[in-house]
Order: structure tokens, then sequence, then C-alpha cells
């Protein structure tokens, strides 16, 4: 009896899983994706798998905290609650947790682009004593010793003894789909809808100045860049230097997406800024020159007042709300497993 | 003749305006330290008691049971609040059932920087600031709130009605007094954010 079900399961899991690949979806007029979880297929199963450890504060020591706690769809997967991200037993980390979006472009992960690959980065906060604080083995433990796991591994993965990579591979197939690609600025790109002259005069500065960077349509080259910033005293976090240990790579830090920039202040590394407009201001009046500084940052930008105000209106077009609404990103109440 | 429709016409107009009071009147949060000072926003101040504190956040969730009304009170905004309508009982925070809802809308929309994640829920109470207490320095960070077992800190404001009053008070010294030197950190669900809930929630008094 208990055989004849254990097939049905995977048989369902078999065709339900694993016979329906879904395809990378590529935005119109996006470049090709540099990032993939290259030895195993994607499946809804697996992506649905990985959402449910995503929510899931089990991953974490003492159990209160999960990737979403940091990372919360309203907020384009980062968070709004303050500006240093943090862990177990409310203790404080170094930098603001960065959004999880249109991941499969980017080629380094991190502001100090320690991981060049989302199985890697993915340890490093379940590591991090002053985030998750977990070792993966215990992790493992506890997932084994819920039958609703034990389920879910054997559906994705045809297999019920949970292990290491099943774990990590499915956290991120979850986080490879979370493709945000559809902000008015998406809209206007495929003619369904037009600027207003505001936007308009709003993009052609965006391209005078932050588009070298931040390039569309990703809205960030994956460099990294001073951002005119004095260094934060009590940090002393030196960005990509702290990895390299080359001085020319003093307070370079990765250039994070301006898309949904709306909904995930605050704003830089330290998270300094809890505004946009603030942002504006500094890059405009200022700037710090640092030998590494980029052409355009060498000087404060001197925006008039209004420029300011047409640059913003450009900026809330790169807001995708159905993303940060979508249940299929959202905390697994139901799932495909259920 | 004419007399009694004058007093009546009177009469009438001063009632109607009298009725409309409460309905209409929203009621104006502030904020003191003590019964004698007030504390506004973004400003070092002397307190009372030598200490010199400055607030750079403070937001709460006022609600009634079940979630019909639901306000996000932010002492920077300086907004008044329409009360509710048809229940008495205000509580600081919002209750399991409001959680359940998932409503995320309006002041529940979690773009409004109050929301934590699905199990800890909304943050009720957000106090951010510096205080110098005794020439040391301290940087405050209270996120409280919690809607689960055993953290569940919704609680009742006791003798509190937004009925016919236009000013809703919070007195921050029985918090900033019991609070022991170094745990001015408090940002997830539990006993700590519960003490402090229940604290600022027999802290709030209301005047006409």
């Amino acid at each position: 009896m208990k055989a004849t079900a254990l097939t049905l399961i995977l048989l369902l899991g078999a065709f339900s899983g694993f016979r329906i690949p879904t395809p990378f979806p590529v935005p119109e007029g996006w470049p090709e994706p540099v990032q993939d979880v290259f030895d195993s297929e994607r499946t809804e199963l697996r992506i649905e798998l990985g959402r449910m450890l995503f929510y899931d504060p089990l991953l974490s020591r003492d159990t209160t905290i999960s990737c979403e706690s940091c990372h919360s769809p309203f907020s384009s997967f980062t968070h709004t609650d303050h500006a240093l991200s943090h862990g177990i037993s409310d203790q404080s980390g170094t930098r603001n947790a960065p959004v999880l979006i249109n991941l499969a472009w980017q080629k380094q992960f991190m502001w100090d682009g320690i991981a060049d690959n989302l199985i890697q980065q993915n340890q490093f906060p379940i590591h991090n004593p002053i985030e998750m604080d977990m070792e993966l083995d215990l992790i493992l433990e506890r997932l084994q010793a819920q039958p609703r796991y034990r389920k879910a591994f054997l559906l994705a993965w045809q297999d019920s003894l949970i292990n290491e990579k099943n774990l990590l591979h499915s956290l991120s197939h979850f986080q490879f789909s979370l493709i945000s690609a559809n902000s008015r600025y998406d809209r206007v790109k495929r003619g369904e809808e037009q600027f207003t002259p505001k936007e308009n005069r709003g993009y052609r500065l965006f391209l005078l100045h932050c588009n070298s960077c931040h390039s569309e349509p990703l809205f960030s080259n994956g460099g990294f860049a001073t951002n005119g910033l004095p260094v934060d005293t009590t940090l002393m976090d030196m960005g990509l230097k702290t990895i390299s240990g080359r001085s020319e790579d003093s307070l370079l830090f990765k250039i994070p997406t301006l898309r949904n920039i709306e909904y995930s202040y605050p704003y830089m590394h330290d998270g300094r800024f809890s505004s946009l407009s603030a942002v504006l201001n500094h890059y405009s009046e200022a700037v710090q020159q640092q030998v590494n500084s980029p052409g355009n940052l060498r000087s404060p930008l001197k925006l008039r007042p209004e420029e300011k105000v047409e640059l913003m209106a450009f900026l809330l077009c790169l807001s995708d709300k159905e993303f940060v609404f979508n249940p299929k990103h959202s905390f697994p109440r139901k799932t495909l497993f259920d | 003749m004419r007399f009694p429709i004058l007093i009546l016409l009177f009469l009438t107009f001063f009632s109607g305006k009298q009725a409309d009071h409460s309905k209409i009147t929203g009621v104006r949060p502030a904020l003191s330290f003590g019964k004698q000072t007030t504390l506004s926003m973004d400003q070092w101040q002397l307190l009372p008691n030598g200490d010199s504190l400055r607030i750079s956040q403070l937001r709460y969730y006022l609600s009634t049971p079940g979630g019909d009304w639901v306000k996000l009170v932010d002492l920077k905004e300086n907004k008044s609040i329409t009360p509710p309508i048809y229940q008495k009982a205000v509580m600081l925070g919002i209750d399991s059932i409001t959680h359940e809802q998932y409503s995320l809308k309006g002041d529940l929309d979690p773009m409004q920087g109050m929301y934590w994640t699905w199990k800890s829920g909304y943050i009720f109470f957000k106090l951010e600031g510096e205080l110098i207490r005794k020439g040391d320095y301290h940087a405050i960070s209270l996120h409280l709130g919690g809607y689960q077992w055993p953290n569940n800190s919704c609680f009742v404001m006791d003798n509190i009605s937004l009925d016919g009053v236009s000013i809703l008070n919070l007195d921050l010294k029985p918090l900033l007094e019991t609070l022991p030197d170094g745990n001015w950190r408090v940002m997830s669900p539990g006993t700590e954010s519960r003490r402090c809930l229940k604290i600022l929630s027999e802290s709030f008094t209301t005047r006409l």
C-alpha cells in the first residue's frame, strides 16, 4: 500500500515536476542571462520548493529569521524596516540588504561582489553569525524531520533524502524566478504606453547623468563604482577593497539596479538615505570626489530643482507594482505540494 | 411669534454643531515626557530628568478588534486621525484577526515600512532616536510588535475612547525610564517587545 502511494507520488512528480521545464523568460530587448543553476533543470516544483524554503525561519538557528526577513517581496525583496540588516537576537549587520530581482543577469553578488554565483551566495547569510547563524547539516536534519518537506523534496527532486545540493539549488531556482520587467518604463518601451512630457525630460536627464552606471534595461551595468559618499567611520566599510585588498578598489560598491527604487528604501550600501530625494540631493550637491570616481561623479551634478523633479518622475516609472504583489512570489499559504 | 422661532433656530444650530463635533473633528496625536514637557520631532530636547532626547521617527498603529478601523499614526506628519464610528475599544497594534485577513491595503500596505514578515506581522510601534543619559550616548531603535502566541502584544488601551476628544497624547516617560541602560534596541517580537508595548498601551491619555 505504502509502495503504491510512493509510486503514485513519483509518477505525479515525474509529470508535473520534470517533464514540463519552465523556459527562462528573457524580456524583450534584454541581454541573455549570465547566471543559472547550470547543473540542474528548472521546474515549477523546484521553484515552489525554493519559495517554501525562502519564507521558512527554520533556516536560522533560533527559527526566527527567514530569507524573507531581510528580503520582503513588498519592497522588491529587500527591507524597508531599517538601514542595516539585522539577524537573529536583534543583532545588527553592516550593510543594507540589496534587492533580489533579475539575478540571472548579475555576474557577482553582494555589495563587495564576494560571490560569483547564487548557490555560493545563499550560504553566506545562512552561516553568518549575525544573520542566520546556522549550519547546513542542521537545516537538513530539520527539513528531514518534517513530512511536508520530505514530500516536497521527493516530488521536486525524486529523492526524499534531503541533501545540500537540492536545498541550495531549490533556493536558487526560486530567486532566479524573481524577474521584474513590467514597470511603466517597460510598457513604454513595448509601445503600450507613453511617457508624460515631465517623465520624458527626466528620462533624458537619466540618460545624460545616470545611465553609464545604471544602464538600461537592467538599470545596472553590473560593475562597481564609488558613490561619492564619505566612509562611515563606525562601519569602516571599504567595499570591493575588503575582498581584493587592492587600494584602487577602495570604496567601490556594486552598482545596484534602479528598478523598483520607489519600494526599496533606504538607499546606498549602508542605508544612510531614507528617501529618494535625499539620494538625488547627494548626487546633485554633495558628491565627494575620490581618486577612483567615475567621470560623471568627479563633481556634483548641480541639478536644478525642476530637473530633480523630472528625474524623480522618471525614476518612479521603474516601479513594477504587479511584481511586488505577485502571489507567485509571496508567502506560500498554499503550495503546489498541498 | 418671531422670537420663539429664532430661539428654535439658534438651538437647532448649536445642538447640530455639538452633535457633529465628535464625528467631524479629528484627533490630533501629541507626544510628551511626563505631564509638563511636550516633545517635538527632530529636535534635541533637555528632559526634566537630565536626559537629552532627539526623536527622528515615531509611528504606531491604532486599530479596533477585527480591523474594521486601522490607522497608522506618524508623529512627523502631524495629521489628525478620524476616530472609529462604531467601536469604542481602541488597541495599540493590530490583532491576529486583522493579520490573518492579509489586507495589505491603505494604512496596512507593507510599503508603509511597518511590515516585518508573514510570521512577525506588522510593527505596531516604531521609535527611532538618540538619547544622552549621564553623559552616555544611546541610539534608540525600538521596533515593537508580535501577533502570534506567545508574543501576542496587541493591547487594548484601557480607558481610552477617541469619541469626542481632540488630543491623543502619548507620554514616553514610563517607557524611557523603565528601559535598562544599553537595551535601546528591540527589533523583533519577544518578551521585551511585549513588555514595552504593555507600558506604551497604558501611557496614552486624551484631552477635549
